[in-house]
Order: C-alpha cells, then structure tokens, then sequence
C-alpha cells in the first residue's frame, strides 16, 4: 500500500445498492435470497424447514466447489465425494480419538482435503480429459477400501455416529452453516471474477494457449484443485458433525454424482449457478415426497425438460431473459430499460431501421 | 463604431444583480489578507485529506512556522521557492508560508522531469525548493545548486490509522535536506513580512509551446484582484464545500480553489491524484457544493459508470476551465446528469480565470463573459485593431488581474503588450468572436491558424467535423506549407480499433464535405495508430507540425 485507502461512506453504499444491485433482477433475487437466508429463522423455527436449509446450505457449497474445480478450470472430476467424505472422516476421528472440537477438526479436516486435492491434481499434469476423470473416480474406491480394512479406527460398515454437534441448538447450528456457506461462496465467487479465476477459464479453453503466453499452469491447476478440495471437505466436516454420523455412504458414488447434477443444471463456471441448482433441486426433492412412488420419476423428468430448454442452465437461461449487456459500454441492464443505465445510449433499435 | 461596443461591454448586464462592474485593484499583500480571514475562521474546517480534518487555527499556525523556518534557512523577502509537490495540505501550509514570510512561488508540475525542473528552478533563480519524497530524486539529478530542500512525505498528512497501512518512503539525508516537519517545529513568524501589491507573490511557468516555458510575474495585487473578481461572480461562503483534485501547481488550481477556498472560509476536499471513483464518492459524503473540473475529466464523468449516482443539479457550480470544451461532451454530460456546464476561459497570464458563463445564463459553446474589471477586446493579429463585433480575430485583454510581463523576457513582453487608447493590453494568443450580447466564442490558438489562399481556416473545427463521425477516436488537424496556396489543412486520424482498414480517407471526405465549406476540406488524411498528446491530454499539435516540417524539410 502506498497511496491512502479508500473506505466506503454509508450514502455510497445506499446509492451503489440502489444503482448496481436492484436495478438488475439477478442481484436483487441474490440480495432478497441473502436476506431470506439470514431472516428466516425470525419468521419460522420449525425444526424440518431448518433442518433442510442446513443440509441445502451444505451441499450448496459442495456444489460450488465442484464447479470451480470442473466448470471453471475443465478437471472434471467424478470423485469429488472422496475430498468430502475424507473430511469428515478426519473431523470425526481427530474429534473421537483427541477430543478437539468440531470449529477446529472442521477446519483441520478441510486442510488435509486441500492436500488431498493437490495429490490427486498431479496426475492432471500428464493425464487429461475422461483419463482423468477416471483417475479421479478411482480415489473414493479406494478410500472406501481402506475404510472396510481398518474398522477399528472408521466404523467400517456402520461408520462413525455420535459425533459433536455443530453448535448448541438447532438454530445456532443453522446460523454456523449458513455464514460459513456464504462467505465460503462469496470467496469463491470473487476468485472467480478475479485475475486467478481468469486463468482458471483460459485453462478449460485451451491449456496449450495459455502456457504458450508464459502462465504457469501447473501452479493454477493444483490451486484449483486444493483450493476447491478445501471447500468439498469443508461441507463434508459440516455435513458429518450435522447428521452426527459419517458413513461409507458419504465416499459413494451417488455423493460424486450430486454436485454434478447441481452444477449442470444451475449453470456450469458461474458459483451461483450451482447454488441455485442446489437450493432448487434439493429442496425440490423434499417436496416430492409427497408422491413417493413417483419421485425420481418427476425429478429425472424435470432436469430432463430444463435441460432441454436452458441448456447453459438454469441462472444463465432465465438472466439472459431478464437483462441484457450494453452494447456500448459492456454494462448489464434490465429487460425494461430502454436506455442503459450507466452510458444512456438506446439499447434497441426502433422497429422500421431494423427492417430497413 | 464597433470597437466602440467592446469598451462599453455589453455582457455587464448578464452580472447577476449586486454584482459591481469594476473591480479595484488589490491593496495589501495575500499574507495580510490570509492572517485576517484565518483568525475570523479559526474553529472551522479548512481541509479534509482523505477523512483528515485541517482547521483553519492549525494551518495558520503551521503556515507561520513554516516561514518562521525558512527565514532561519536564510530565506530573504523576494527569494523565489520552487513547489515541486502534488495536492496535500503541506502544498497549501508551504504556499502560504512563503507568501507568510515574502517569499515568491514557484510552482512546478509534479509530473515534470528533472530536465523541465533545472529549467525554471534556473530561470528563477531559486535558491530554495519544497519538494514530496518520492520527487526527490529527480529534484536531485538536476544538479542545480539550491541553499535547503525541504523533503515533505504526503504520508504524515494521512489520518493515524492509514499511516499504519500505508508504506512510506525513506526520508533523505544530506546536507541542506530538512524534513518538512522539521520546519513545522520552528519558531513561529507571527506577523506577515509586508510586502506591497506590487510585489511578486508567484512566478508560475507557461507556454511550453514555442520554446521553452517562460515565467509569468503575478504579484500580489493581481492574486487579489482575481480572487475578488472570481468571488464576486461565484461567491464562496463558510458552507461551501469544494472538491480540489485540480493540480494546485496550476494557476487555475492555485487561485480559484486553494486561496479562493481558503479566504472564504470554505472547506477543501484535497485529492493528491484525481480518481473519478473517489471523486464522486466525496461528492456524495462531504455533500460537496462547488465542482471545478476541466475537460478531459468531464470527457471520463460523461462516460463514467457510477456518474449518474451523484445529483449534479444540487451543486451550486460546476465548471470547466483550462482547456476547450467540446460541444458533444457537454450535452452528453447535460444529458445524463441533468447539469449544464459552465464553461470558463482563462490563463496563467490572467492570474485563472478572465470569462466565465454566468450561472443563470449558460451559452453551450462559449465560454462566457468577462468578470467584472476586465476590459477585453477583439483584434486583427496583424494590425491590432479591433474587428467588427461577430468576426474572428485574437483576444486581446485588460484588468487588475493581468500579469505586467514575463520574467526577464523583454523580447516577449513586446510581443506580447500593446497600447490601445492609453490602455495596456495584453494579447491571449487566441482566436475567438464576441457576439452582439457579449459571450465570446474560441476559435483556436492564433498559431494553430491556416491560411488557405488567404482564408483562414480553423483546425479545431476540423476536427470537431471529424471526431462527429462515430468511428473516429481522435483528430489532428496542423497546416502544411505550399507556396501557391500559403498552407493547406492536413488532417492525422485515429479510427475505433473496430473501423481500422475499412473506414477510408474517401469516406471521411464525404462525410465532412457534408459539414464543411469546400476550401476547409482537409487536402490530405493519414490514418495513425496515435497521436502525440501534450502532458494535459491535449492533441499535439505543435508535434504533428514539426513532423510535417521535417517531412517537407
């Protein structure tokens, strides 16, 4: 730092609310979400609508770490439950056999996942595309392996239970998940849009071409895939001490399955693309309880017809309706504007010059 | 007949009611004048550096014993001192100090190179500079023998929590080197040393041109006379708030906001570089009421994101001075915020500012009416008579604010002055018309002219022809030498990066034959990548002329 820093005043903040978050509906929806998120709790304590929150929340953020590991930097990785479950495992066993606390093995827990995930990075160097990929997979296999071959230590079969409990009450436990899903996801999505999350983008378009400009790519890859094994074992930690249980069943396939499915259907490369996806479609599932025998039926159906209509998903299908880019300065402004918001200049034509 | 209708001036009654036509000349010097309004301003704020609050009690006091200090360094009354020093409140407590103690200003532009430095720190004879610690250095490699150097770091200036932050620079050691603060623990110079209206109180440089820039005498009289003049149009009181990110180097800075602010009471947001982000962000927190702006940072508001969050039509003044506005800029900017300029003329030579648009009565396009006690006058630049009101000829002026002469420069000081009925006037260099209600109209530097088989032909409205056109970026337009024509129009364009290879030189000649009279048409069009600029931003054209020069040489 050598020049003075800039602190923002409280008009400043009114005004860029004003101006840049509720003049376009995107930012609105995520500011009304926020607030939905942090307020809920004064309106509803039910114990089944928290709970399912909570579990939102969690995966929400699995979900993104997901995408910043596979949609942004092209590592599609199908093992990703291996980083979140390998959390919770470490979680519970440094919380069984130590008895730490959950805020700290949490933590400790996602910090051995980040070195979990540069390990399984370094094939990436050699290995691209569905080779690794496959390579990926083979992690959560063995890791369940090793879990059958030390009972003693990981439950086995039955797993870990009676673990700590996040927090004191329902509602505590609700508010520790969501802070940390929000400013997890808020870090995410800033080193997306930043210089590092720029590379990320540049090495799913095209890796030679940019090492051909002098980046190291070796050094952003591994970075992807700590930094996004870091957030994966920090909703597995959560995950486990939530339930108070961790079994085999979080190393499952199905568990790797399920960020993808999120991810896709929110819209791959964007952070909040995945959030949405989960926060829609798990909740969703929720609800169709109500007609259990046809459930996964309806569920394969929807993403089936979603799919087929948005197919960059769904935050990016229904944005581009929403709002548009200017023309002239690249600024976004809503579908009713007809003048942009920061340049002035007409964002459509009039009717008879288009013809003409 | 006509010239007749100048010397009546006929733009005294757009004066908003109570303003008086003539100003007398300033009695007294500034110190006086600043230890009176000071004492009565005492508890208020002076300046805001970046959340920091100046009280007008604090900066006297500092200001005195920075004289206090400079007279223990030997400083005489009438020794010239360099500034070499962005916008922060030292600048203001060591510009006042040197008035404080006689001395005479030198201000020197932050941006210039040790080179453009030795210049004027010789050409003055400085034997004392104030410079910041990151100019040290190259205050340094000018070689020039100096007596003390006080080394400011704009640091110490910052609020207590952001100097925990900030990294500063070292601090110089040598001798005839004192930190700023070492100055500030000096004994205090309680009363101002006298000085008369006719003594020097700035030598601010000018005109870099032709040749090298030259000294402009401004004594404390004129720096008086202007504020007085200035004040009377557009009055500062004690609720004014002022945004100064204009270089306080610069007459229009030093004049119209730091000493215009300051002897009124008025508190001064002070900005060391001029970020629009910052700047809008203090208009919106400090509730600023005065925006004094130039040009180039109109041009970057008009397009500028976050512009249109400030309410522009709450200020009591927004003005452009220091260099052209064009035409397209300020209805775009009118357009967005709802405010209209009003646009200012004005130069060193003038102590700021000598036409102004009044408030009430904007004319898009003009930059106004003289102040009151300027007698100007529109003449032929070769027999200095005046022209017909309505025709174009060089500004010529008069009035309590005018400079007496350049310093040691007499072969410019007879270039520069004629008589004119017993008057002294002073000639602008610059083309402009004045219209039957007396708002004069610019035209181009009188250099700049062409002369096309005998007509005059004006390059800037060339290029405003040209930059109308939406693909093009920037235009340069100087006159080439040719014996059977006198000289023809050559026009240097750069395309949006998106026209390059499509948009021809024919297409622009149909474009501008559209909007131009046939003899203006540029003869030849060269399509460049850039163009030179001056230090403000300007396109240089004084560059692209020696370039045809050499080319025809």
């Amino acid at each position: 730092m050598t020049g003075p820093l800039r602190v923002w005043s409280l008009p400043w903040i009114f005004l860029y609310l004003r101006h840049e978050v509720l003049a376009l509906p995107g930012r609105s929806v995520a500011l009304l979400f926020v607030l939905f998120l942090l307020v809920l709790p004064l309106f509803t304590q039910d114990p089944y609508w928290l709970r399912v929150l909570t579990l939102t929340a969690i995966f929400a953020l699995y979900a993104a770490s997901w995408d910043l590991l596979s949609g942004y930097t092209g590592q599609v990785s199908l093992g990703h439950a291996f980083f979140f479950g390998l959390s919770g495992y470490v979680s519970a066993i440094l919380g069984r056999e130590l008895g730490l606390p959950p805020w700290l093995t949490v933590p400790l827990g996602a910090s051995l996942a980040a070195l979990a995930g540069v390990f399984v990075g370094l094939p990436s160097l050699r290995v691209r595309g569905p080779y690794l990929s496959l390579v990926t997979l083979a992690f959560p296999i063995i890791a369940l392996g090793l879990i059958f071959v030390f009972p003693k230590i990981t439950g086995g079969e039955l797993g870990l239970s009676g673990l700590p409990r996040l927090g004191q009450s329902r509602l505590q436990e609700y508010y520790i998940v969501v802070f940390t899903f929000l400013l997890s996801t808020l870090f995410l999505w800033k080193l997306g849009g930043s210089r590092i999350g720029l590379f990320l983008h540049a090495i799913r378009e095209g890796e030679v071409a940019v090492r051909m400009v002098g980046v190291n790519t070796v050094r952003y890859k591994l970075l992807a895939f700590g930094a996004s094994a870091f957030f994966a074992g920090l909703a597995g930690g959560l995950h486990a001490h939530f339930l108070r249980v961790v079994g085999p069943d979080s190393l499952s396939v199905f568990n790797s399955i399920q960020p993808i499915v999120w991810s896709v259907f929110g819209g791959l490369a964007t952070i909040y693309g995945p959030v949405a996806g989960t926060f829609l479609l798990f909740p969703l599932l929720e609800f169709l309880r109500v007609v259990e025998e046809v459930r996964m039926v309806a569920f394969a159906f929807l993403i089936l017809l979603v799919m087929r209509f948005l197919p960059q998903g769904v935050v990016r299908g229904v944005l581009d309706r929403l709002e548009e880019t200017c023309p002239r300065c690249k600024v976004r402004n809503a579908f009713t504007r007809r003048r942009c918001r920061a340049c002035g200049v007409e964002l459509r034509l009039p009717e008879k010059e288009v013809v003409a | 007949m006509t010239e007749a209708l100048y010397l009546e001036r006929p733009w005294t009654r757009f004066y908003p009611p109570g303003t008086p036509s003539q100003v007398e000349p300033g009695q007294g010097s500034v110190g006086e004048w600043v230890a009176e309004a000071f004492r009565s301003w005492e508890r208020s704020v002076a300046i805001l550096y970046y959340g920091r609050a100046y009280r007008y009690g604090e900066l006297l006091e500092a200001a005195q014993r920075f004289a206090g200090g400079l007279q223990a360094l030997g400083l005489r009354p009438g020794d010239r001192v360099g500034l070499y020093l962005a916008n922060s409140p030292q600048f203001a407590i060591a510009y006042l100090g040197i008035l404080w103690a006689g001395g005479v200003v030198v201000p020197v532009s932050p941006l210039y190179t040790s080179h453009e430095l030795a210049h004027q720190l010789r050409d003055s004879g400085a034997r004392f500079l104030v410079v910041q610690d990151a100019l040290f250095e190259t205050a340094r490699r000018t070689g020039v023998e100096l007596e003390a150097t006080v080394v400011v770091s704009l640091k110490e200036a910052l609020p207590v929590w952001q100097q925990l932050l900030v990294r500063g620079l070292p601090v110089p050691q040598g001798a005839g080197t004192y930190p700023f603060a070492h100055l500030l623990r000096s004994e205090p110079l309680r009363a101002p040393v006298s000085r008369s209206a006719e003594d020097l109180a700035a030598l601010p440089y000018t005109g870099g041109t032709t040749g090298l820039p030259k000294g402009v005498e401004i004594t404390h009289g004129n720096i008086l006379a202007a504020h007085r003049m200035i004040q009377s149009l557009n009055p500062f009181g004690s609720q004014s708030v002022i945004l100064a990110f204009l270089p306080f180097y610069h007459i229009y800075g030093q004049v119209v906001l730091l000493l215009g602010g300051l002897l009124s009471g008025a508190r001064l947001i002070v900005f060391s570089t001029p970020d629009p982000d910052w700047i809008l962000e203090a208009m919106v927190r400090y509730r600023a009421t005065h925006f004094f702006g130039v040009p180039s940072l109109y041009e970057v508001l008009r397009d500028h994101p976050k512009a249109h969050w400030v309410d522009w039509r709450r200020l009591a003044v927004v003005v452009s001075g220091a260099d052209t506005l064009h035409e397209a800029t300020a209805e775009t900017f009118a357009r967005r915020t709802g405010r209209e300029i009003a646009e200012g003329y004005g130069m060193t030579e003038t102590t700021s500012v000598s036409h102004i648009n009044p408030r009430e009565r904007v004319k898009r396009g003009s930059f106004g009416i003289p102040l009151p006690g300027i007698q100007a006058l529109v003449v032929d630049p070769d027999t200095l008579e005046p022209v017909p009101v309505g025709e174009v000829g060089e500004l010529a002026l008069f009035g309590p604010n005018v400079t007496r002469g350049y310093w040691c420069r007499e072969d410019e000081n007879a270039r520069s002055f004629f008589l004119h009925q017993g008057i002294r006037f002073f000639r602008a260099g610059d083309l402009v018309r004045m219209d039957e209600e007396g708002y004069f109209y610019f035209y181009d530097r009188a250099k700049d002219m062409i002369k096309y088989k005998g007509r005059p032909v004006f390059p800037r409205e060339i290029e405003e022809a040209l930059r109308a056109h939406p693909l093009v970026k920037a235009a340069g337009v100087v006159g080439v030498p040719d014996p059977r024509v006198g000289a023809y129009p050559k026009a240097y364009v750069v395309l949006e990066p998106e026209a390059r290879g499509k948009v021809t030189e024919e297409d622009l000649l149909a474009f501008l034959s559209e909007r131009l009279a046939p003899y203006k048409l540029p003869r030849e069009i060269e399509f460049r990548g850039e163009l030179p600029k001056t230090d403000v931003g300007k396109v240089s054209r004084r560059e692209l002329r020696e370039e045809v020069q050499d080319g025809s040489a």
